[in-house]
């Protein structure tokens, strides 16, 4: 067994007595057969390859024998040519020789050529067959225009020559465009046997139209079009100069008034029935139930068999009757509106005096009033008995009530004190009111009370205790009483210091009571009144005594139903944490307790420094796991190997701060 | 059987002997009987991968001759 300080190593057979004591195999030993990997890649499969570079070599080895050995391919060449003498001379002639032939070929093809040109003569005969793409009736008589060849693709292989006029061509696509924009649908909706070129689903196919433009020439370049302008022209002048006034044709002058026979287009079908059903002969039959038949209607429209003959005088045609009537109506209609507006009108007018009839009773006592006379005394008289009055009240409640000429205020807090039970734990109220018993000795017992009243009420004036007194029977020794209340305490002077002027003031109660703590105190309850008895205590969800601001804050957000944000919650939270580790602080340490931690360490350590060090190794990880095996030594009870590890362990460094710092 | 070296950067550098298909905690307490240390305690790593105890060196692929980095629980 090595050992190198820590560094131990078992042999295997040690290591298999541990196994075996741990209950685990023991160890696999294995030859180490280092298997190469540079073997695999040889074996390359030898058949075909070998076939192939046999092949190649063959040919190479051909090759070298067709070249001959040893030559260059300048000298090979040379070696066809030996067998002429002067090589120069010989390619001289040579070449003066293929050039005679070339230009007797030259010639020869240019006189074939001219042939060729007379034959090729272009003429008028030449353009039969050939295709115009512009409309014949595009084209302006007796002007010449050009003709040019339309463009076709590179790959159309069947297209044929059209010749185009670009101008016209122009026109035309301008012109179809137009009719595109117009959105002329060609769908007839009425026609229902129509073509079915012309459905919908058809509209925008315009495949079929495009092929149909255009003419072609015809012998000699000349047009031949089925019908000439002209012979055109002389077809429409014959039709509208054959127009016969004579002829009898089916059409007739039209007339204003149906005929009898369009007539019949308006019986029905039943009418029809019944009048063939009946009689084969008359078409018409007289219905004995209908009024209006056919005839009538007739008669009626017919000017020529109607009964009015039509003198202008007397005749009130339909328009006017009927303007006169509705002039009449109007005028009805006006009058019964004027005859309501009236009645509503008088119903309005005559509304004053239905209130001047409910107001009988004001007037009445108008003129009653206005009669009589109005006398001041009366007046006086009044309003002096009710001062008589007043004071009679007032004497009453001073008879009755308190011995206080001083305004008495009520505020609803101190009621409420007073109503509540003075035994009770909570309440401040001290009882003014003094308890009297009446016993025998009147004196005493008024005296005693005279006292009494005399200490507590100590501020008031001294009218009040002479009002008192007076009620009182015994005067005498109130008098004596009286007198020493009376006596006028020694005022401080003013001049003499600030403490003087202080005490004045609050002899004269023109000072306020100042709290003992001072203003350092916003967190005392709140006083509402201003009275010492009345404070009143809002409580927080921690248990603090709440301000008057924030105390008004809680109570809005209960009585809205809404709470604070989650920011603002957390900051509260955090805020009362942190006061209570205000209070956890210790005046005698550092707010982390650094005396406290460190006297722990002391005991744990028994020695009385501590080793502060930080390292820039690398090792930083491996010093944390050290302090953090150190502590954990520290914390634990393991015995023996403490000692041995701590003893290790503190040689090396540490930073206990950080550690405290991780560990908690 | 493979070696491994445990290395607790401490002092400590161990080199136990171990099968291909041992698990980590059969490891772990080989070296705790070399060390001294109980097997608990021990924490195997290799650059803040944790081995678990209950995977073999073979699926760590733990060859012959690595090092791991031993610490303390």
């Amino acid at each position: 067994m090595k050992e190198s300080g820590k560094n131990s190593e078992f042999s295997i057979e040690e290591t298999n007595k541990i196994r075996i004591s741990l209950g685990l195999e023991p160890l696999k030993i294995e030859k180490k057969t280092s298997a190469p990997l540079t073997t695999e890649k040889e074996k390359v499969p030898n058949g075909d390859a070998s076939n192939d570079i046999k092949d190649t070599i063959n040919q190479l080895k051909k090759k070298r024998e067709s070249r001959p050995v040893g030559k260059s391919i300048a000298e090979q060449l040379l070696e066809n040519g030996e067998d002429e003498e002067d090589d120069i001379s010989n390619w001289v002639s040579k070449s003066r020789e293929k050039e005679m032939k070339k230009n007797e070929e030259k010639k020869k093809n240019f006189r074939s050529s001219l042939n060729k040109k007379k034959d090729d003569h272009y003429s008028q005969k030449n353009l039969k067959g050939l295709k115009v793409g512009n409309d014949l009736k595009n084209f302006e008589e007796d002007s010449e225009t050009i003709l040019t060849l339309q463009d076709t693709n590179v790959l159309d292989e069947d297209s044929e020559d059209v010749l185009v006029n670009i101008n016209i061509a122009e026109r035309e696509r301008r012109e179809k465009q137009i009719q595109d924009s117009k959105k002329q649908s060609k769908y007839d909706k009425f026609d229902e046997y129509g073509n079915n070129k012309y459905s919908l689903l058809n509209q925008d196919n315009e495949d079929d139209e495009k092929k149909k433009s255009g003419f072609s020439l015809g012998d000699n370049g000349v047009i031949e079009s089925n019908e000439s302008l002209r012979d055109q022209a002389k077809k429409n002048l014959d039709y509208l100069a054959s127009y016969d006034m004579d002829s009898t044709t089916s059409s007739s002058i039209l007339s204003s008034f149906y005929t009898q026979e369009e007539m019949e287009q308006f019986k029905t079908r039943a009418q029809n029935k019944k009048s063939s059903s009946s009689s084969g002969v008359e078409k018409k039959k007289k219905r004995i139930r209908k009024k209006n038949t056919a005839d009538d209607i007739l008669q009626s429209l017919d000017a020529t068999t109607s009964s009015d003959l039509g003198s202008r005088k007397t005749r009130i045609t339909e328009k006017e009757r009927k303007e006169q009537e509705n002039n009449f109506k109007r005028e009805e209609n006006y009058q019964k509106a004027l005859d309501k507006a009236s009645e509503i009108s008088k119903l309005t007018y005559s509304a004053d005096i239905f209130e001047e009839a409910e107001d009988e009773d004001f007037y009445k006592t108008l003129s009653t009033s206005k009669k009589a006379p109005i006398s001041n005394k009366n007046i006086v008289d009044i309003v002096n008995k009710k001062k008589q009055q007043q004071q009679q009240q007032q004497q009453q409640e001073e008879e009755d009530g308190t011995n206080n000429l001083e305004e008495i205020t009520i505020n609803p807090t101190t009621e409420f004190v007073r109503s509540l039970n003075p035994e009770g734990i909570i309440s401040n109220y001290k009882s003014d009111i003094t308890t009297s018993k009446i016993d025998i000795d009147e004196e005493m017992e008024e005296t005693e009370e005279n006292q009494q009243n005399k200490k507590h009420d100590n501020n008031d004036d001294d009218n009040s205790d002479s009002d008192q007194d007076d009620e009182s029977n015994s005067n005498e020794e109130n008098n004596d009483k009286y007198k020493t209340i009376t006596s006028i305490t020694e005022e401080p002077l003013v001049a003499s210091s600030m403490a003087a002027t202080l005490k004045l003031l609050a002899q004269k109660g023109d000072l306020q009571p100042q709290l003992p703590s001072g203003t350092n105190t916003k967190k005392r309850g709140i006083n509402y009144d201003d009275i010492e008895s009345t404070i009143i205590e809002h409580k927080d969800e921690f248990g603090r005594v709440l301000s008057r601001k924030e105390a008004f804050v809680k109570m809005s957000q209960i009585f809205h139903g809404k709470k604070s944000g989650k920011n603002k919650l957390e900051k509260r939270k955090k805020e009362y944490e942190e006061e209570l580790k205000r209070m956890k602080m210790d005046s005698s340490d550092t707010p982390l307790g650094m005396v406290k931690s460190f006297q722990s360490f002391q005991e744990k350590t028994s020695s009385p420094y501590l080793v502060l060090s930080s390292s820039n190794n690398n090792n930083n990880e491996a010093n944390i796991n050290n302090n953090l095996i150190f502590l954990n030594n520290l914390y634990t009870n393991n015995a023996n190997s403490n000692n041995s590890k701590s003893n290790n362990n503190n040689n090396n460094n540490n930073n206990n701060n950080n550690n405290k710092g991780k560990k908690k | 059987m493979i070696e491994v070296t445990c290395n607790d950067r401490l002092g400590s550098k161990v080199r136990v002997k171990v099968n291909g298909d041992d698990t980590i905690g059969d490891l772990k307490k080989v070296l705790s009987a070399q060390i001294g240390i109980k097997a608990e305690k021990i924490r195997l790593q290799k650059s803040n991968i944790i081995y678990k105890d209950h995977i073999t060196l073979d699926d760590y692929e733990i060859h012959d001759g690595d090092g791991l980095e031993l610490y303390y629980n």
